[in-house]
């Protein structure tokens, strides 16, 4: 191995000088799962990263893409890890067309330098993946990383109209185009979002863009428990209201978001909507929603102004700090159609109790996406117990297509339980949708050097 | 090939009462809505379930014989022609909605389903299925997945892969499987999406859970006329530029509103060069400024007049005008080639005037109705069949019509596909490494390469010939998009 890296770094020398920096004091910063690279290399533009990624491929190394390292405790740990290849010298804006609402950027930059590029104009990329000062927009594509505001913008990857991309032996594909109706040709760009970074590296991107509401606004009440908010959420996805997002949150979740001085919403449970409009339609979408709540037995309504609305929004993507940022805490995702949502929730306060946790819940209330996490109360707990708990009680009781239908996954949580359980949720595919999502892999990266063993199906 | 053996092999999985083997039968099915590419296939068979679906796989891939999906055959690239000799599957018999969830706003269908019929199903409880392609009284959902197709209205809805949740599907192995969830996530690479689009070339859809949309409170309908098409496409780019999306916003030139005004008496101004259709939906407060917006816009640009629909017939005449539209052109020219090409929205005005550059090149009318909020241009090159030579001078003029697009930053296709038809062209568009991949990862999926050969990427091997004298498109309403 060690002659393998001297005759890649040699190649690279020679190839490119100081258009790649090359690090290995700093390959600690870049561990996943336990292992830590060999090197860290740091291209300065698309074409020394196709070259690294070529000389890597002739040596047989196995290349890690990183953006701000945000998603890193998802996924298995690597079976190979030589060469962590991060973008951050990559973040430019490569150009912004604001009449067209498009802004082609590199895959480097941070969502919330993005932010910043479209704010400027009243533009929103609607991209909101955890901690978006560090979270990448490659990383946030590629890991199809979708916030509460999916339920407005869509999911991440539907932001995708072109995509520049290095494959596993340097060459460059560019996928799309900078128009946001086309059929032309298989759809490669939602193949690769999401991805993982175990198809390609992605460079560039041109990411669609809407126009930011000029007013926001949210409300939030109270409701005595999960399953009373969930059901309220689902008259309010019901309801030609168009919620910016619309979160379920419980006691510990509401706590977390006021604890330092933060935003204070009212429990046990609560269902708090955001909405963006012109101020006419704002104030009748919050007035409307609050007749929904009303309606429905919401408690204790709370207004929130835009400035606080924008804050909370910014926060709710990102996991509760304190006790719950524990490398040791298990943090949980199940999917499913909305009325399953009370299921899920009643799944995470189960496994919690029967592994010796402490819990906090926030679910994506109308996309049928919970978010639980699972913070050790002993040190007799046990993270196989909960998430065996999780896993049989979010399926429980429904037929071999119901529980397919139900996707889990652990977003992150102990190596040592990931070695014994599917933490992408991938038990639930058939083996012939594993096979192609394998045969593509294959034909991508034939030599298997993307991201090896830390995606579905360790591929 | 042991023929007879086969044949019966598909006789038992579907019946004797649903495979048509008949020569005058099969010629029914010789294409789709792109009549000039013709193919007879050896068997036509119209399974009623998954497992039949399965079973007909199976024996084609033991007999090396290549299948086609089809729908309602409304597609304008020719996805559904069938290449000579292939198996053609039909899905007129699965045309069942099989669960309609509005707790969960989604409904599970058998792709044979009609678009239109769902949401005049689900429209009395509030909901609706939002991707409404002009040809949704006649064209089938699994046929709109298959080709991700678009509509007027999917400026602010999105295309069809974007109200696909999950598919079930059967592998060119035969295995049945599922791709995506009825929840918005699902694990590992995200086939629905890829395989939505796919023009049937990765696997056979059988069933789909789609979205269902809350139906909007209100719908404002307004027409503006412009003296420029320019001015028109201008205002198309300031709108969206100004953040405003609209429900849908489509410009018709001046020959569309001259065959528009013969035919139906739409309402248009017969002196405008260029008219715009434009309808926003959703709450009574949020559309009120949006239409401030669009009408001061629409003036700065210089439109000549502005109208709102104050009932509903109104607002069904101004559309009616949009939806003859296509069936008109038969007023002015024999036969029409309509094309999709797609182009960055400030770039409308532009690939206009070279539109017209090579309209007069070509001696060939252009007519231009188009979604142009997406820049989702339909070009439409008039041509006179009987006139020998003049389809290919149109087949030609269209090429160039699209290469104008890509010129621009565009695409070949926004919502038809590729298909046949443009299929030479996609060495315009995407350079042969690119080309490569997809044809390996079609590969990867389709190992035997039996499934819709000869469609989507330029394919050696399965070249199907123009039926000399065919016209490109069928006359008449209710094909086209």
């Amino acid at each position: 191995m060690a002659l393998k890296l001297d005759s890649f770094a040699q190649s690279l020398e020679t190839d490119l000088g100081d258009s790649v920096l090359w690090s290995d004091e700093r390959a600690e910063s870049f561990k996943l799962g336990g292992k830590a690279p060999s090197v860290v290399v740091s291209p300065a533009d698309h074409e020394a990263l196709c070259r690294v990624l070529s000389r890597a491929n002739e040596a047989g190394l196995a290349v890690f893409p990183w953006g701000g390292g945000t998603g890193r405790g998802t996924g298995y740990a690597p079976e190979r890890y030589d060469v962590a290849l991060s973008l951050e010298r990559m973040s430019k804006a490569v150009e912004f067309l604001k009449d067209d609402l498009t802004a082609v950027v590199e895959a480097g930059m941070s969502v919330e330098d993005l932010n910043r590029l479209t704010g400027a104009e009243g533009q929103t990329a609607g991209l909101d993946p955890p901690h978006p000062g560090t979270s990448t927009v490659g990383g946030a594509i590629i890991a199809d990383r979708s916030g509460p505001m999916r339920v407005r913008w869509g999911k991440a990857r539907d932001r995708v109209m072109r995509m520049k991309v290095a494959l596993a032996d340097g060459a460059t594909h560019t996928y799309g185009a900078l128009v946001v109706k086309n059929v032309t040709g298989y759809d490669m760009n939602r193949l690769l979002s999401g991805s993982w970074g175990t198809l390609v590296v992605v460079t560039e991107l041109a990411i669609r863009l809407y126009k930011a509401p000029e007013h926001t606004g949210a409300r939030a009440a109270s409701f005595s428990s999960t399953d009373a908010a969930f059901k309220t959420a689902r008259a309010l996805m019901a309801s030609p209201l168009m919620p910016i997002w619309a979160e379920v949150l419980d006691d510990a979740r509401i706590a977390s978001l006021a604890s330092g001085g933060g935003i204070a919403l009212p429990g046990p449970v609560s269902l708090v909507a955001s909405f963006g409009d012109f101020e006419e339609g704002l104030n009748d979408q919050l007035v409307r929603f609050e007749e929904i709540l009303a309606k429905e037995g919401g408690d204790d309504i709370v207004r929130l102004d835009h400035e606080t609305t924008s804050h909370l929004g910014r926060t709710l993507a990102d996991p509760p700090g304190g006790d719950f940022s524990d490398p040791a805490v298990l943090a949980l995702r199940a999917s499913g159609r909305l009325d399953q949502l009370p299921r899920f929730a009643e799944a995470a306060r189960r496994a919690a109790d029967s592994g010796k946790y402490r819990f906090a819940i926030s679910a994506h209330a109308g996309s049928g996406v919970l978010r639980c996490w699972l913070a050790p109360e002993s040190e007799e707990c046990s993270p196989l117990e909960a998430w065996r708990v999780f896993n049989s009680l979010c399926r429980e009781g429904r037929d071999e297509s119901q529980a397919r239908s139900v996707h889990l996954r652990l977003d992150s949580g102990p190596d040592s339980l990931k070695e014994q359980i599917s933490v992408w949720g991938e038990d639930a595919l058939e083996p012939g949708v594993l096979q192609v999502m394998r045969n593509i892999k294959k034909t991508y990266d034939p030599n298997g050097i993307l991201s090896p063993g830390r995606f579905v199906d360790r591929m | 090939m042991d023929s007879a053996g086969f044949i019966q092999k598909l006789t038992d999985a579907v019946g004797e009462d649903y495979i048509h083997t008949d020569p005058v039968a099969l010629r029914t099915y010789d294409c789709d809505g792109l009549t000039i590419y013709k193919g007879i296939p050896s068997a036509v068979v119209l399974p009623e379930t998954t497992e039949e679906v399965s079973r007909i796989v199976g024996i084609c891939r033991e007999y090396r014989v290549p299948l086609i999906a089809r729908g309602a055959g409304t597609g304008l690239s020719g996805g559904a022609t069938p290449l000579p000799g292939g198996v053609l599957i039909v899905f007129t018999r699965m045309n069942k909605i099989l669960e309609l969830d509005y707790v969960n706003r989604l409904a599970r269908v058998q792709p044979g389903v009609v678009n239109l019929h769902l949401s005049r199903e689900t429209l009395p409880h509030g909901f609706h299925y939002a991707p409404d392609p002009s040809s949704q009284a006649a064209c089938t959902i699994g046929g709109n997945t298959a080709e991700n197709a678009g509509g007027a209205h999917c400026l602010k809805y999105g295309m069809t892969t974007n109200h696909i949740l999950e598919m079930t599907v059967v592998l060119p192995t035969g295995e049945v499987v599922h791709l995506g969830a009825d929840g918005e996530d699902s694990p590992g690479l995200d086939l629905r999406g890829f395989f939505v689009g796919s023009e049937g070339t990765f696997a056979v859809i059988t069933e789909l859970i789609v979205r269902l949309t809350p139906n909007p409170e209100s719908v404002r309908t307004m027409l503006a006329c412009f003296a420029q098409v320019g001015d028109a496409c201008r205002t198309v780019s300031d709108v969206i530029a100004a953040g405003a999306v609209p429900a849908a916003m489509e410009l018709m030139d001046r020959y569309t509103i001259e065959a528009v005004e013969t035919v139906v008496q739409a309402g248009y101004p017969k002196d405008a060069e260029a008219v715009l259709l434009i309808e926003l939906d959703g709450l009574p407060s949020s559309i009120k400024p949006l239409e401030t917006l669009i009408r001061d816009i629409s003036e700065k640009n210089n439109c000549s007049s502005f109208r709102i629909a104050q009932t509903e017939e109104e607002r069904e005449g101004l559309w009616m005008g949009r939806k003859k539209a296509f069936g008109a052109f038969g007023v002015i020219a024999p036969t029409y080639y309509c094309l999709d090409g797609t182009v960055p929205r400030s770039k409308l005005a532009q690939v206009l005037e070279e539109f017209d550059e090579i309209s007069a090149r070509y001696n060939l009318r252009i007519t231009n109705v188009f979604h142009a909020g997406d820049g989702s241009l339909h070009p439409n090159v008039l041509f006179d069949d009987r006139v020998p030579g003049e389809t290919e001078r149109a087949i030609e003029c269209g090429s160039e019509v699209l290469r104008a697009c890509i010129r621009a930053g565009g695409v070949l296709s926004g919502e038809h596909g590729i298909g046949i038809e443009k299929i030479r062209e996609m060495k315009d568009q995407f350079d042969e490494p690119t080309l490569e991949i997809m044809e390996r990862v079609r590969d990867a999926i389709d190992q035997d390469g039996l499934m819709n050969p000869g469609k989507l990427i330029p394919d050696e091997e399965n070249v199907f010939p123009v039926a000399l004298g065919g016209a490109i498109a069928r006359m008449g309403g209710g094909m086209t998009k």
